[in-house]
C-alpha cells in the first residue's frame, strides 16, 4: 500500500507548516505556501468526486477561501493541515451536490477495478470487472467514501480517520465493513446472474 | 445521497495543469471582500452593543416598575411599616423587597414577587436535548433538537457511574444496568451496536443490556461505539425521557 508522502510528514516539516499558518493567521498573503503545497491534492480529492472539471477548480477555491475566512480559528492538535482542508473540501463537495451544481461520480481506473475483485479472492475476468463495476453505484455514500479512500485513493486508516474525524481503529472497522458490503453486492449481482461462486 | 454515474478510465489531469489553474490572487481577494463586510467591523458592533444595552435597560425598567406596583400591594397586605414609610414612592430596593417577603411567608403563600412563580410549583421541567443522527440520504450528519422532560433535579442516566465516553464490555453489562436516580425506573431504551459486519438495533424493556447483546459485543472482538437512545422513565411525574448515552466501548476479557 502506497502512503501519501504529503499527509505522513516528519515533526520538521509539520513545524514549519505550523509557522506558516501562524504567520497566515496574522498576514492572509502568507496564506500563499500552504495554498500552493495543498491546492494539487484538494482539488485531487474534490475530482475524484464529481465529473465537471471547471466545477472542481471553483469548490477547490471554494475550499482555500473558507479555510483562510476561518483560519483565526484554527488550532493545532498535532495532525497535518491538510485533514483540516480535507474536512473543509468534504463539505464544500457536499454543498455543492446539495445545490445540484454537481453530480456525485465516482471514478475508477481499470487496475483499481482489479485490485478490489483480487480482495475477493476472484479472478479479474471481464465479467467479474462488469459485475464490480454495476455494484459500485449501489453502495451507500458513506460506505462508497471509505472504499474511494481506502482502495482508490490508497491513504492510511489514520489519515482516514483524521478526516473523518473518526478513530484509526473505527476507520480500520468501518472500512472493513463497506468492502463486505460491496462484498454481499457483487455476490448478489452473481446470484442474480444464475452464476456460483467457484 | 446518490451515486449517479461511475467512470472507467477517465482521462488523467497532469500535475502541471492543475499547478497553471492555481489562482491565490483571487482567493485573497474574496477574502479580503469578505473581511471587509459592514456586520465583521469593531465599529458596528459597538453600534449594535450601545443599541442592544438600550433596550434592555429599557425593557428591565418597564418590569421593575411594575413589580414594584406588585410589591407595594403585598406591603400594603402584610402591614409593613419601617423602611417603607422612608423611601420614596415607587422605589424598592432588594433588601426591602426580602424584608417584605420575609414578613410574608408562610407554608402555604411563598411568593416571590420578582417571579411571579409561586416556588412550590415545579421548574426547570425540560432541557433541550442535542443529538447527531446521520441521515444517509443525504449523507450528512444532522442535529436533531428534542425537548426532554427532566424533573427538578436534572436526572441523568449513567451504567457504572459513566454517563458517555469509555467504557468496558464488563461495566456495561453491569447487572444494575442504567439507572438514573433513587426514585427512577428506567423502562425502556433503544440500543445500537455492531456484531460481526452487521449494524443492529434493538429496543430493550428494563433497565439493562441484555446478555446476548453482551456476549454479541464481547464475540465481535473490536473496540465500538454503542449508542442509547430514547431512554424512557417511571419517575414521580409519570414517564419520562432521559438524555441519550453514547459509549466507546473496549473489550476486556
Amino acid at each position: 500500500m502506497t502512503v501519501n508522502p504529503v499527509y505522513h510528514q516528519t515533526s520538521q516539516l509539520m513545524e514549519e507548516e505550523l509557522s506558516w499558518i501562524r504567520r497566515a493567521q496574522k498576514d492572509p498573503e502568507s496564506f500563499g505556501p500552504l495554498y500552493k503545497k495543498y491546492h494539487e491534492q484538494i482539488f485531487r480529492y474534490i475530482y475524484q468526486r464529481m465529473d465537471d472539471e471547471e466545477l472542481a477548480f471553483d469548490v477547490t477555491s471554494q475550499v482555500f477561501l473558507k479555510a483562510l475566512n476561518n483560519l483565526h480559528r484554527y488550532e493545532y492538535r498535532g495532525v497535518p493541515f491538510s485533514s483540516w482542508l480535507y474536512r473543509i473540501a468534504k463539505s464544500e463537495l457536499y454543498q455543492s451536490f446539495r445545490d445540484r451544481k454537481a453530480q456525485r461520480t465516482v471514478n475508477i481506473d481499470s487496475y483499481q477495478l482489479f485490485e478490489l475483485i483480487d480482495e475477493f479472492e476472484e479472478d479479474g475476468s471481464e465479467m467479474n470487472k462488469k459485475r464490480l463495476f454495476e455494484c459500485l453505484p449501489k453502495l451507500k455514500e458513506n460506505d462508497m467514501q471509505l472504499i474511494e479512500m481506502r482502495f482508490f485513493e490508497r491513504r492510511s486508516f489514520r489519515e482516514i480517520g483524521e478526516i473523518l474525524d473518526i478513530t484509526e481503529n473505527n476507520a480500520k472497522v468501518k472500512a472493513f465493513r463497506a468492502l463486505e458490503k460491496l462484498k454481499q453486492l457483487f455476490y448478489a449481482t452473481d446470484k442474480k446472474n444464475g452464476n456460483k461462486k467457484s | 445521497m446518490e451515486i449517479k454515474k461511475v467512470n472507467l478510465d477517465r482521462e488523467p489531469i497532469s500535475s502541471a495543469y492543475i499547478q497553471q489553474k492555481q489562482d491565490f490572487t483571487s482567493v485573497v481577494k474574496m477574502h479580503k471582500r469578505y473581511s471587509d463586510i459592514l456586520w465583521k467591523k469593531t465599529f458596528f458592533y459597538g453600534g449594535i452593543g450601545i443599541a442592544s444595552i438600550a433596550t434592555a435597560s429599557i425593557f428591565l425598567l418597564s418590569d421593575f416598575e411594575s413589580n414594584t406596583t406588585e410589591s407595594k400591594n403585598i406591603q400594603s397586605s402584610t402591614n409593613t411599616t419601617a423602611t417603607s414609610a422612608e423611601l420614596p414612592e415607587n422605589t424598592l430596593t432588594t433588601e426591602h423587597l426580602l424584608a417584605t417577603n420575609q414578613e410574608t411567608k408562610s407554608p402555604e403563600e411563598d411568593v416571590n414577587p420578582y417571579s411571579k412563580i409561586r416556588k412550590d410549583e415545579p421548574s426547570a421541567s425540560t432541557i433541550i436535548s442535542l443529538d447527531r443522527e446521520f441521515d444517509e440520504n443525504d449523507n450528512l450528519e444532522k442535529t436533531v433538537i428534542s425537548e426532554v422532560a427532566l424533573s427538578r433535579n436534572v436526572l441523568m442516566p449513567s451504567i457504572s457511574g459513566k454517563y458517555n465516553g469509555s467504557i468496558t464490555n464488563l461495566e456495561l453489562c453491569d447487572p444494575n444496568g442504567i439507572r438514573a436516580g433513587k426514585d427512577v425506573t428506567i423502562k425502556k431504551f433503544k440500543l445500537q451496536f455492531a456484531s460481526g459486519n452487521k449494524d443492529n438495533e434493538i429496543e430493550v424493556t428494563g433497565n439493562k443490556i441484555p446478555d446476548s447483546v453482551c456476549e454479541e459485543i464481547s464475540a465481535a472482538g473490536f473496540s465500538q461505539m454503542i449508542f442509547i437512545t430514547n431512554i424512557k422513565a417511571d419517575s414521580e411525574k409519570g414517564i419520562i425521557a432521559l438524555p441519550s448515552m453514547n459509549f466507546w466501548v473496549e473489550i476486556k476479557v
